[in-house]
């Protein structure tokens, strides 16, 4: 069970030695036979290895939900991320000294391009509807029923390619 | 007087040969290991014929080819997560949803969402669900000559496909959802815990790594199960190392596992922070651009797909679903399995599948004469 109440390394790590004891403690009766066949010493060995990988399984799972693993794992994550925003922030000043683009520049470039793509399919969306709307005023010919659905369908944006139409 | 505890061990009464090592059985692997190596350097996973019939910047759409003639007109879209490849969907040709699919005579399609480059770290859920898959929509409607499509949507594809049906309800024909998550107040999955705004600050990664880096992501799934990914998987490839069809099933699933990719940073940022942290998709707050989602505007046949042993997306992310529908017509099946389990395990691609199949072709356009 998620144990994130603050407890000790110690008590999942006991927690996992009991029960794998305790399952340890309770073969199955094919292991309790006093001369078993090779195949039930495999499969004595195969039930072992099971409870341990089960036991230990349950112990991971307690232990990666407690609070020690997740301050944990918080903060290595947060030095490893100000490592690497120091260096990409000291990289990018080198750049900017050599006069050549950063990473952060293309960035920002293809930010700017997707936005201005953005204004123009919206500014094209609402130039369709107005179409659309005086058309139907001056009752051109009744669209089908998918012409209607479409919306924006007909024109994928105009960016995709279909095998289609080639 | 203290005692010494009983020897856990003395019930087994193991004999000595037990402790041997088999020296016979590694003679035995080892002169295997030229046959693992031709296997694994000849495992090719994907192999249903198919056609790219429509690509947009990254994004392809696959169109399955197949011998079995056409008993549907509705096409079935396949939508995988934004997370590895959608190949899973068509492992190999014994563990393929895809095949099970096109026997029952479907029309197939499937999204590539491709890989996405540093400059893809502004592609938002907008972008995804409201561009590339609505022009993917349009695109399989025109060339089928069909008004409304089926969608399949699995994991996280399966989130952004109830975006897109909630967006454009008109579209969709039938929406097969596959353990796909909806409601994150079921904080039982270890992934939750980790994603917790306490715990992980997604600003922080976006704005450093631009797209959540794919071997972070890989890493982080397979600590997810650390004793079955890290451990028992080896051994138990040590234990059937001899059996062939053992290993092409195991080296195709690896492949699979280990292709990851990364995500866009914008999309992972609005994921994390509108599901996993704040749980708006249930609560209809979850925006695209201008347009809020709101789940009850679906209204086509539902199929809800969750998988009992699911460790990523635990059955009560995706339950909730059918509630919030304003489809009449919805069910959920509750399969034994677990996450990847659902797609390819032996049991769901007998059982479960052809199930599916049907329950699909009920609901479909059938082929006019």
């Amino acid at each position: 069970m998620s144990n994130n109440n603050g407890a000790t390394s110690a008590d999942p790590l006991s927690q996992f030695w009991t029960d794998f004891f305790s399952r340890m403690g309770a073969p199955p009766e094919a292991a309790r036979m006093s001369a078993p066949s090779p195949e039930a010493s495999n499969e004595m060995l195969k039930q072992m290895q099971r409870v341990f990988f089960d036991a230990m399984a349950k112990y991971c799972e307690d232990y990666m939900r407690s609070e020690q693993f997740l301050t944990m794992m918080k903060q290595t994550m947060d030095k490893s991320l100000a490592f690497k925003q120091q260096l990409d922030q000291f990289l990018g000043q080198a750049q900017k000294g050599m006069q050549s683009p950063a990473r952060a520049d293309i960035d920002d470039l293809a930010g700017t391009l997707l936005k201005i793509e953005e204004r123009v399919l919206d500014r094209l969306d609402a130039l369709e509807m107005k179409v659309n709307g005086k058309a139907a005023a001056v009752e051109v010919p009744r669209r089908t029923k998918r012409d209607a659905g479409a919306s924006r369908a007909t024109r994928p944006s105009g960016r995709g390619k279909s095998a289609k139409r080639k | 007087m203290s005692t010494f505890p009983q020897n856990p061990f003395a019930a087994f009464q193991m004999p000595q040969q037990a402790f041997i090592p088999d020296f016979e059985g590694f003679k035995q692997r080892m002169a295997a290991m030229p046959k693992v190596m031709e296997i694994a350097s000849k495992v090719r996973v994907g192999t249903t014929p198919r056609d790219v019939s429509y690509h947009e910047d990254k994004l392809k759409v696959y169109h399955y080819q197949s011998d079995v003639p056409k008993a549907h007109r509705t096409p079935l879209i396949m939508v995988f997560a934004l997370v590895n490849r959608p190949y899973i969907l068509d492992l190999l040709p014994h563990k393929s949803v895809v095949q099970q699919f096109l026997k029952a005579g479907f029309d197939v399609f499937m999204i590539d969402w491709g890989v996405p480059s540093d400059n893809d770290r502004h592609l938002t859920l907008q972008h995804y669900v409201e561009r590339y898959m609505h022009n993917v929509v349009n695109h399989v409607r025109e060339l089928t000559d069909v008004d409304q499509v089926s969608l399949l949507g699995y994991c996280m594809g399966g989130t952004m496909s109830a975006m897109y049906a909630s967006l454009h309800p008109e579209l969709i024909k039938n929406f097969i959802l596959m353990a796909a998550p909806i409601d994150w107040s079921d904080r039982s999955s270890l992934l939750c815990t980790w994603s917790d705004e306490k715990w992980f600050d997604v600003d922080k990664v976006v704005d450093t790594f631009g797209n959540a880096p794919p071997n972070w992501l890989q890493g982080s799934f397979a600590l997810l199960k650390p004793v079955s990914n890290l451990m028992e998987k080896y051994i138990g490839f040590y234990d059937r190392m001899t059996d062939e069809k053992f290993l092409e099933d195991f080296f195709a699933m690896e492949t699979w596992v280990n292709d990851n990719i990364p995500i866009a940073g914008e999309t992972f940022r609005q994921f994390v922070k509108d599901c996993f942290q704040k749980n708006l998709l249930v609560q209809g707050k979850v925006r695209l651009g201008t347009k809020l989602i709101k789940l009850e505007n679906i209204t086509c046949p539902i199929l809800n797909l969750m998988a009992s042993g699911d460790h990523l997306v635990p059955c009560g992310q995706s339950a909730p679903f059918n509630d919030l529908v304003g489809s009449k017509d919805r069910q959920a099946i509750n399969f034994p399995a677990g996450h990847i389990g659902l797609s390819v395990g032996t049991r769901a691609q007998k059982e479960l599948w052809p199930k599916v199949c049907e329950w699909l072709a009920k609901r479909s356009d059938p082929v006019d004469d």
